[in-house]
């Protein structure tokens, strides 16, 4: 029973990922802030690195620990040099984001003299893959708590990472909405400017580290930005857009991996192929022919 | 580790790393002269998605070559790959942004993460065949300048001196249109093409960049030298000059320190120097530099205290919550009743307003000149013209 040890496992984790991506990647949208997450994604880079060192082993906490705190300080380093160079906001990204993964590429050469082994293609591919449940046997077995505590580390967390920040969203809804689209108003009412911007990187770092021991680096931001501009070119309503969002989400994740894993070898291929890219594929594909669909419907109205 | 690094600095390093480092060198100093105008167009992240964007490129060109030759590693299939993924990444961008309601960052991060997805796919495809020579791919992810074949390090450095010598050519006509685009196109220049040319220029630099830096972090060449050169001048033409200069030097000692120590990926130390050059340039710069702004605030903030106290002294007003400043020049006492050095500061003081109001009603157009100054008067304006003013106020 391959299917239960290491499909079930790979594509729960790919469509929690989704769904935790896809939720933040409201909000990066709508503020116009999209290229944050792709800094994001790059920068936690040194941080995942000195965390791998610090713990010795690639599952540990000490990783997302480190992830978290190199997202918020290349986030705090953009402002930075934004306010001290007056240069806008896209070349203050791309100066950190370069900085900061070049960084993480010279620590992981420094490690891997020392001989410890970390692969940077495991960082921007991620590693869908090698995620494994020994446990159940049979179907019944999956829900037998005793075996829960053999889950991979990844999904207990991926999934705690998604109901706090979607209960968070649920819970602040009606502050999001005002913070997103009125921010002048809402400082007025004693919401600091910064301290939105603050509170929104660390949802985002949040979300990017979590979905990033899933989908890799670079493929995080597919997660984040595909589902929602594909939502926005069908609805106009903040919550449906968060719904339909989150469904898309779910559903490349799962037609993503469907493809890489069992419709690959159709294709030619001799194995299946990386199940992250062919996630970004289908999120890529879902958005280019809703926005033709999009332009066709338009020009007909 | 030094010994080699510096013989490779002084191009004692042997015939392959002399042609790279000189040709890492032109391509960088190409990038920085073109990062600058992609800035000043607000598009300065157009190459990050460009650059990811050439992975398909790169993996699909692999796969005809293996199919056509019978080996994947041919540089030239591998080459025009990349640049048409590039370009059609940078069409559908366009498409995207154009698309009516998807901004231009989505946009970007969309094109970027997708394209960049499909490689990764096409890239494992690859790794399940039975071939050999797929290990090589890797360079073009994080650079390998060291294991460049000649014909590699030629290309690039052909390409730089190309761009070079076009930006040199064209540059009033790409600076005109980048900052002016309708007083440009006033002018009877092609701003469209223009345009075009740039973003053709940044394509090239990337596609035939990556086998030496990387598409990971190629990005740094195209906006790092840019980012710092705006510290060292507010002039457009010396701007590009110093992102050249910068760039040309952050990539040659990248690949000097990139022969020097073997394995390490190129695109990670030149971005290491680079970035280094950027946080100096960023704190010391002596005109735009944090430093030298945070200095000059500083002196202003003390010019308009001074100013205050002596114009109270002057009109006879109670120094009131400036007696700590004035008591910090020796201009006032304990009680906040004027010296008389005070008494002598504020009458010259009086008198170089007097001229000033006087001159400015002269010559109402160099208000800015003088207002903004902190220089006095007579370090302003020509000897006879302030003889002149003398003369009439008193």
């Amino acid at each position: 029973m391959t299917f239960l040890q290491i499909d079930l496992p790979a594509m729960t984790l790919a469509i929690l990922a989704g769904l935790t991506a896809a939720l933040v990647g409201n909000l990066l949208i709508l503020r116009r802030q999209a290229l944050m997450g792709d800094a994001l994604s790059h920068m936690v880079l040194p941080g995942i690195v000195g965390g791998y060192v610090i713990s010795g082993h690639p599952k540990s906490w000490a990783i997302v620990g480190g992830a978290l705190l190199a997202g918020l300080l290349g986030a705090g380093l953009i402002s930075l040099i934004q306010r001290l160079g007056r240069l806008d906001a896209a070349t203050a990204m791309g100066v950190v984001l370069t900085t900061m993964f070049a960084a993480g590429v010279l620590l992981i050469e420094v490690i891997n003299i020392s001989g410890i082994h970390l692969d940077i293609e495991h960082a921007l591919y991620g590693s869908l893959e090698s995620v494994i449940w020994l446990y159940p046997v049979g179907w019944k077995d999956i829900f037998n708590p005793a075996g829960w505590a053999d889950l991979p580390r990844e999904i207990p967390f991926i999934a705690g990472t998604f109901f706090t920040l979607a209960t968070a969203f649920f819970i602040t809804a009606k502050e999001i909405r005002l913070v997103t689209f009125d921010p002048s108003f809402s400082a007025t009412l004693g919401i600091p400017f910064w301290l939105t911007e603050l509170l929104i990187n660390c949802a985002v770092a949040i979300a990017v580290v979590a979905a990033f021991d899933a989908v890799g680096s670079i493929l995080v931001i597919s997660m984040l930005i595909c589902p929602t501009a594909t939502a926005r070119l069908i609805t106009n309503r903040f919550n449906l857009q968060i719904g339909v969002s989150l469904f898309i989400a779910a559903f490349s994740a799962l037609l993503g991996y469907v493809f890489a894993v069992w419709g690959a070898p159709y294709l030619g291929s001799p194995g299946a192929v990386n199940a992250a890219g062919g996630i970004a594929c289908v999120a890529g594909t879902i958005l280019v022919s809703t926005s033709i669909l999009h332009v066709l419907l338009q020009k007909r109205a | 580790m030094l010994e080699s690094f510096i013989g490779a600095l002084l191009l004692e390093g042997g015939y392959n790393s002399v042609l790279v480092m000189v040709g890492l060198g032109l391509l960088g100093a190409a990038a920085g002269p073109v990062g600058t105008f992609m800035i000043i167009k607000g598009r300065p992240l157009l190459a990050d998605a460009v650059a990811h964007a050439t992975l398909p490129g790169i993996a699909a060109g692999f796969l005809l070559s293996l199919f056509l030759t019978g080996d994947g590693r041919n540089p030239i299939y591998l080459l025009v790959g990349a640049t048409i993924t590039g370009i059609t990444a940078a069409g559908a961008m366009h498409l995207l942004k154009d698309g009516i309601r998807i901004g231009e960052d989505a946009a970007t991060a969309a094109t970027l993460s997708v394209s960049f997805g499909a490689g990764v796919v096409l890239l494992s495809f690859i790794q399940n065949l039975p071939t050999a020579g797929q290990a090589g791919l890797n360079a073009y992810l994080l650079g390998q300048a060291a294991t460049m074949t000649q014909g590699e390090a030629w290309l690039v450095l052909a390409v730089g001196a190309t761009t070079l010598l076009i930006l040199f050519l064209v540059f009033k006509e790409l600076t005109i249109s980048a900052f002016d685009p309708i007083g440009a196109k006033a002018l009877g220049l092609p701003v469209r093409l223009l345009d075009l040319l740039t973003t053709a220029l940044m394509l090239l630099i990337v596609a035939s960049g990556l086998r030496a830096v990387g598409l990971v972090l190629i990005l740094a060449l195209l906006v790092t030298p840019a980012a710092a050169a705006r510290f060292w001048t507010d002039n457009i033409t010396r701007m590009t000059a110093i992102s050249a200069l910068l760039g040309g030097l952050g990539a040659y000692l990248g690949g000097a320190l990139s022969t020097a120590i073997s394995g390490i990926p190129t695109g990670a130390l030149i971005v290491a120097i680079m970035s280094s050059v950027f946080g100096f340039s960023l704190l010391f710069a002596p005109k735009g530099g944090a430093i030298a702004v945070a200095m000059r605030k500083h002196r202003l903030t003390k010019h308009i205290q001074r100013l205050r106290v002596l114009g109270r002294i002057a009109d006879g007003v109670a120094l009131a919550e400036l007696i700590k400043v004035a008591r910090h020049y020796g201009w006032a006492d304990t009680n906040g009743r004027p010296t008389m050095s005070g008494e002598i500061a504020a009458k010259s003081w009086a008198k170089e307003e007097k001229l000033r109001s006087l001159y400015l009603t002269d010559r109402p157009e160099e208000a800015n000149r003088i207002t903004l100054s902190l220089m006095p008067l007579h370090r302003l304006i020509p000897r006879d013209v302030l003889a002149d003013l003398e003369r009439r106020s008193s």
